[in-house]
């Protein structure tokens, strides 16, 4: 960009749309404005105390000429909110062959889990051209993750899960904000996203997310086992198979078993009816008595306090795969542990002087 | 309500014991008593129950407070010119900018035109010799003395970062410093409000001048009016949602705390149902005050009255229904989302009647350029940029970019300072020689006027191009390819900055050097001018009664004696009588 | 200090009325009077306001967590009130709103005999109320102190686990069993008895169990509390069995917090109309002035009702949830 950047690349899909309504937007800003003011500016030249111009029968109401700019000021909202609606409609409603990704935010940084197990703090790679979706949740206060080149940003919060996607369509690297106010190292919770060929992301996924593709930026610390592997492990650790079954769709003893449940309706012992997405298997292990299945005696224990939103996570992702014919897989050497950087040389990384490409 | 001593303006008029109208030229006296040099004592000031006089104690110490917030909005603004400042720690800037941020909110904005013009102006324009309860308004003044106190013992004993906005968690947990004190000075300013707005609602319903009906009322009133319905509304939700945030820091209880089961999106709610009305609370009064301005400069009535003074009770109304617009990016459902979206652009409407209405009272008018008109059209100018920057935030597909960025920045300091700050400026020099009986030297304040204006865009406009970029308010550090326009912003806060100072030092002069004012400098019709400048003590030594029109400069009434005579008021006092009886319709 | 003595000019005459004085500012007594009643009700209405922030997140929660608030609503109707009282119904809440209700009346004879003028009378009867509303605040302290022993105040310390197994032990009534309405404080009951049974005494943190007992007790215990790993059952340790009831404890601490608060603002309420109740019979006691009229009453009985109204909202939210 130049020396006066106005506009960032618009690097999704959703962007280029937005894009689009802001300009025009800025067009009704800037006609809409210089009609304004030019006329009154008009009217108030024209008519300054001393000119001698006709101010013969002033009027001083006049309905016609209300509703005359009542009405369109109307119609012309109204049509930008239908268009705007129309948008909006999609950012939030992932498609259903979305590559998912996890995001837990905390004071003050961002931790990535994607599906294949790499773990990533502050950093983001992702394929071009594929619809992404970010589930998201907080540690701790209220975050919100902003990606400006994608023209989108969610509120991350303690205790639910949001979401929203986006289709990348421009190779690049692009900054990711924390955009709601988190305390003192607010300004640098932050990183970078990058789009990726597909190419080069098989490449960086193989090296387990490798330091070639990113010399700059803090390393990406690898999983060794694939979300849902990882998922698997918890699963036995806290013997959930002890009552909801294996892997297999058996029958299971004392709990409903899990196997293809991802995306069934479920019927609650309130009686309520819900969707098994995320947000039912995060709550149905943290509040089991909350979200106890109908027909089912209530047995289970809460696992608040015992599973970190990062293992809720794992779980989930092998929750989905059960019942289902793949297995767990993926997978790629690496260490567990994810070093939190609260030190100044977070600052260097995330502004280090990088222009966009 | 006796009629018969209005029929003859010159015979000495006897009424609540103010005898010295009996014995002078003027039924308003020999020795031009009024009701500032009625009595120098510290007592009589600061026991004063004459709204007049407590306006005066507002002017003083709210300015103190603007004062010391914009200073915190210049170490801000001087912090931001590099990428990485090196001024103030991140710990530092957060607490200058929260400084800031509820200095001017709460002890600045919400105050200013109510307390401070409102409190001086509404009674003497509906004809009233007081509000209905003085004292009442003097303990709001008080209340909002201790309020300030407390935020400014906080901000200097341990700070307070959690913005203005006092999100939970983490004002109620993470944050460290003197939230809770804060709290509780943001509170005591809520009840300062609630009197005040209490106060005016009964005044207008009560205190109207025989005759003075509703649709006579000046639009000021009406906007003030308006106004005070959202405080008294309003005001009680924010005050007790922060009430229950002092709760959960002090006694550890968890309402809106997640980690102790509690919903912190609920807090937003509350929040915002109270503080986007907050918004016309610092509005309204600003746009009521630019009819008055405009009509007295254009000496013509208001185009469309009855729209204008609806628009401001229809803004009122539709304030309360469009708070979910700040959260568009919270886990709020997409449905209530888009119902508040489009709540949100109906306010675009109300908002639009109002300045069509001023351009086409212009229309065929007698436009004299004084300084508070430059005010008024700059006034208008701001307006009408940040009414329509505000439909990029109604448009939830692109608020879900710009929402907590700088283009909100830029949208609110162009609706709030550009609207209500210069309002206010134009409203204090329109009705400073009524205030303190002098002029202040006209070239000054219309420099200033215009500094303020160039000033204010230089300032705020770059904000909405970094924003769209992508900057995140509330950020010390960012990303260096923002530096440019961050510098630019900065380089015309000074410019701004030197605009604010201009009038503290003509205004102080005038009032102790500046020319004599007249009862009606401005040849404006209007109760507040047919007294003198400045008024004594109980405004009106007989309530006049109202039978002409609001802003009625065409046609026969008696105001036009006393437009016709405004510049020899001086050498024959008896012009400024109050009005006489009047049979014409 | 008189409250008229801030008035420069308030002598103003005005003949209207027997002995009411009419301030400065209005023409006559009728416009002064309407102006106090327009103040006072618009006054109110930022009081409804005021509470009504408080009854969202009531009624937000409520909807919520439906089955918690229902559990531990219970919580309000079980005490020990001086050794006298104990068992299943709100008896607390029913004397106060009694009370309360009761002292309306008393404040509207107040009022009348203001009206006609009987000095002496006004007095008495203000003094009545006084006397209702100190009852009710006794009965609140008894109530809220009653609920801090029991572990329900509700910050980062609130027992829940222990707070239930004391309502299912030391109140009477419930020794057997518990509520079929509600589960979950059975399974909390169940597990502490049968802790109880193996030896284990009731603490401050916990239940203690005897080193040598601790075998056998996990043992026969229900699976959920085999993991405990020494002697001490706390009531809500960090584990994976008594998680269950923290989850649980999060929801009902939102309503005991909810409660402290509401009633803690009417309990404030309250308090304010004590005071200027006091503050008015001394007027009256000394004939000042500005009782000479009786608007200031009038205001104080408006208040008075308001403050009543509110706690015929809250009794039933709080204490009569099915």
């Amino acid at each position: 960009m130049g020396e006066m950047p106005i506009m960032a690349p618009a690097a999704s899909e959703y962007a280029k749309n937005v894009d689009v309504l802001y300009w025009v937007l800025t067009a009704l800003t800037v006609i809409l404005t210089v009609l304004v003011l030019g006329l009154m500016g008009f009217l108030v030249a024209r008519y300054q105390r001393g000119n001698n111009v006709d101010r013969s029968n002033p009027v001083d109401h006049h309905n016609g000429l209300e509703m005359a700019w009542t009405l369109p000021a109307l119609v012309l909202g109204l049509g930008i909110f239908v268009w705007s609606a129309k948008l909006f409609g999609e950012v939030y409603q992932p498609p259903k062959n979305a590559k998912e990704i996890f995001i837990i935010g905390k004071q003050w940084m961002w931790h990535m889990q994607h599906a294949n197990g790499i773990r990533e703090n502050n950093e983001l790679h992702i394929p071009v051209d594929e619809p992404v979706k970010f589930t998201m949740i907080s540690q701790d206060v209220i975050h919100a993750f902003f990606i400006p080149e994608f023209r989108m940003q969610r509120q991350v919060q303690p205790g639910e899960y949001t979401q929203m996607w986006a289709k990348p369509t421009r190779i690049g690297k692009y900054h990711i904000y924390c955009n709601m106010y988190c305390g003192t190292q607010h300004s640098e919770m932050g990183g970078w996203v990058y789009v990726m060929s597909r190419a080069d992301y098989n490449k960086w996924a193989a090296s387990g997310g490798g330091r070639a593709v990113n010399p700059g930026g803090i390393e990406a610390t690898r999983g060794g086992l694939s979300l849902a592997q990882q998922g698997k492990a918890l699963y036995e650790k806290f013997q959930c198979a002890g009552c909801h079954g294996g892997g297999g769709s058996d029958a299971a003893k004392r709990g409903p078993s899990l196997a293809g449940i991802f995306g069934k309706t479920r019927q609650l012992a309130s009686g309520k009816i819900v969707t098994a997405d995320d947000a039912y298997l995060r709550n149905a292990i943290l509040y089991p008595d909350e979200f106890a299945l109908a027909g089912w005696p209530q047995g289970m224990p809460s696992y608040k306090g015992v599973l970190a939103e990062g293992d809720v996570v794992a779980i989930n992702a092998y929750v989905k795969t059960l019942g289902t014919k793949e297995e767990p897989h993926g997978g790629t050497p690496a260490d567990e542990s994810i070093p939190a950087s609260t030190d100044n040389q977070q600052f260097r990384y995330m502004y280090g002087g990088e222009q966009y490409q | 309500m006796s009629v018969s001593t209005l029929d003859s303006h010159d015979a000495p008029v006897v009424s609540h014991g103010h005898t010295r109208a009996a014995h002078g030229e003027s039924p308003y006296g020999v020795d031009n008593e009024n009701y500032i040099n009625t009595d120098f004592s510290i007592k009589s000031w600061l026991l004063t129950v004459d709204h007049k006089r407590i306006a005066l104690l507002y002017l003083f110490s709210v300015s103190m407070f603007f004062l010391l917030g914009g200073l915190a909005a210049g170490l801000v603004r001087l912090e931001l010119t590099a990428p990485k400042g090196q001024i103030l720690s991140s710990d530092a800037y957060n607490r200058v900018f929260s400084a800031h941020g509820i200095i001017m909110v709460f002890l600045f904005l919400i105050p200013a035109v109510p307390a401070i013009l409102a409190n001086f102006a509404l009674p003497l324009m509906i004809g009233a010799r007081d509000l209905a309860f003085p004292r009442l308004n003097l303990l709001s003044w008080y209340v909002y003395m201790a309020g300030g106190t407390c935020i400014l013992i906080s901000l200097f004993s341990g700070g307070v970062d959690t913005g203005w906005t006092f999100y939970t968690p983490y004002s109620s947990i993470y944050a460290n410093g003197n939230v809770a004190l804060c709290l509780m000075g943001v509170f005591l300013g809520g009840f300062s409000s609630i009197f005040t707005g209490l106060n005016f609602i009964v005044t207008v319903h009560k205190m109207r001048a025989p005759g003075m009906t509703w649709f006579r009322l000046p639009l000021f009133v009406w906007a003030m009016y308006a106004t005070s319905v959202i405080i008294m509304l309003g005001t009680p939700v924010v005050a007790v949602t922060l009430l229950v945030v002092l709760v959960e820091r002090t006694l550890g209880f968890g309402i809106f705390s997640p980690e102790l089961g509690g919903d912190p999106v609920l807090f937003q709610h509350m929040f915002w149902f109270y503080s986007h009305p907050a918004v016309y609370i610092m509005m309204l009064p600003a746009l009521g005050i630019i009819n008055e301005i405009i009509a007295t400069n254009c000496k013509k009535r208001i185009f469309g009255y009855e729209f204008v003074a609806m628009s401001s009770l229809a803004i009122a109304a539709f304030g309360f229904v469009v708070w979910g617009h700040h959260m568009f990016a919270t886990a709020q459902s997409m449905y209530s989302s888009m119902v508040f979206s489009i709540i949100s652009f109906l306010v675009a409407v109300p908002s639009a009647v109002k300045v069509f209405n001023w351009i086409a009272t212009i229309f065929k008018g007698s436009v004299e350029l004084s300084s508070h008109m430059i005010f008024a059209l700059g006034f208008i100018g701001l307006f009408v940029i940040g009414g329509l920057t505000g439909m990029y935030l109604a448009a939830i597909a692109v608020d879900v970019h710009l929402t907590a960025t700088y283009f909100v920045v830029a949208h609110f300091h162009y609706v709030m300072v550009g609207g209500a700050l210069l309002g206010f400026m134009g409203g204090l020099h329109y009705w400073w020689p009524k205030m303190t009986g002098r002029l202040y030297p006209e070239f000054p304040a219309k420099l200033s006027a215009i500094i303020q204006f160039v000033g204010f865009n230089m300032t705020f406009f770059p904000q909405f191009i970094v924003g769209y970029l992508g900057m995140p308010r509330r950020y010390h550090f960012y990303a260096p390819e923002y530096q440019i326009w961050h510098v630019a912003s900065s380089a015309g806060s000074t410019v701004l900055g030197i605009g604010f100072m201009m009038p503290v030092c003509y205004l102080l002069w005038s009032w102790f050097k500046g020319e004599k004012a007249v009862a009606n400098p401005w040849g404006a019709v209007g109760l507040e001018w047919t007294i003198p400048s400045p008024p004594v003590t109980h405004n009106f030594l007989e309530i006049p009664v109202v039978t002409w029109e609001a802003y009625e400069y065409h046609g026969e009434h008696p105001a036009h004696d006393i437009l016709d005579h405004a510049h020899d008021h001086d050498k024959d006092p008896q012009h400024a009588s109050p009005v006489r009886e009047e049979t014409h319709v | 200090m008189s409250l008229h003595a801030l008035e420069p000019n308030a002598g103003a005459e005005h003949s209207h009325g027997a002995g009411q004085r009419v301030s400065m500012q209005y023409e006559n007594i009728h416009q002064q009077n309407e102006s106090y009643l327009v103040g006072m009700w618009s006054f109110l209405v930022t009081e409804i306001m005021f509470f009504g922030g408080l009854f969202l997140a009531y009624s937000l929660y409520r909807v919520m967590y439906f089955d918690t608030y229902l559990e531990a609503h219970q919580f309000l109707l079980q005490y020990n009130f001086l050794g006298l009282m104990k068992g299943g119904f709100p008896w607390l809440g029913t004397i106060n709103t009694a009370v309360l209700l009761t002292s309306s009346l008393f404040m509207v004879l107040a009022v009348y005999n203001a009206q006609i003028g009987q000095r002496i009378k006004t007095i008495l009867w203000i003094g009545t109320v006084v006397a209702c509303a100190m009852v009710f605040m006794v009965v609140k302290y008894f109530e809220y102190t009653n609920k801090l022993h029991e572990g329900l105040y509700p910050d980062r310390n609130f027992n829940y686990a222990r707070a239930l197994y004391i309502l299912k032990t030391e109140h009477a009534g419930h020794d057997s069993g518990g509520h079929a309405e509600n589960p979950r404080a059975n399974r909390a009951w169940t597990a502490m008895k049968e802790a109880e049974k193996a030896g284990a005494k009731l603490s401050e943190e916990g239940l203690e169990i005897p080193a040598t007992q601790t075998a056998k007790l996990t043992a026969g215990m229900d699976q959920r509390l085999t993991s405990i790993p020494n002697g001490t059952i706390a009531f809500s340790v960090p584990n994976v069995a008594f998680t269950h009831y923290n989850a649980e404890a999060q929801h009902a601490r939102l309503f005991m917090s909810i409660y402290f608060c509401m009633t803690g603002l009417h309990g404030i309420h309250v308090s304010i109309g004590i005071a200027m109740m006091v503050l008015l019979m001394f007027f009256y006691w000394i004939k000042h002035p500005c009782v000479d009229d009786y608007m200031p009453l009038e205001m104080i009985g408006l208040y008075w009702h308001f403050v009543d109204i509110v706690w015929i909202f809250l009794f039933p939210l709080m204490y009569l949830i099915s």
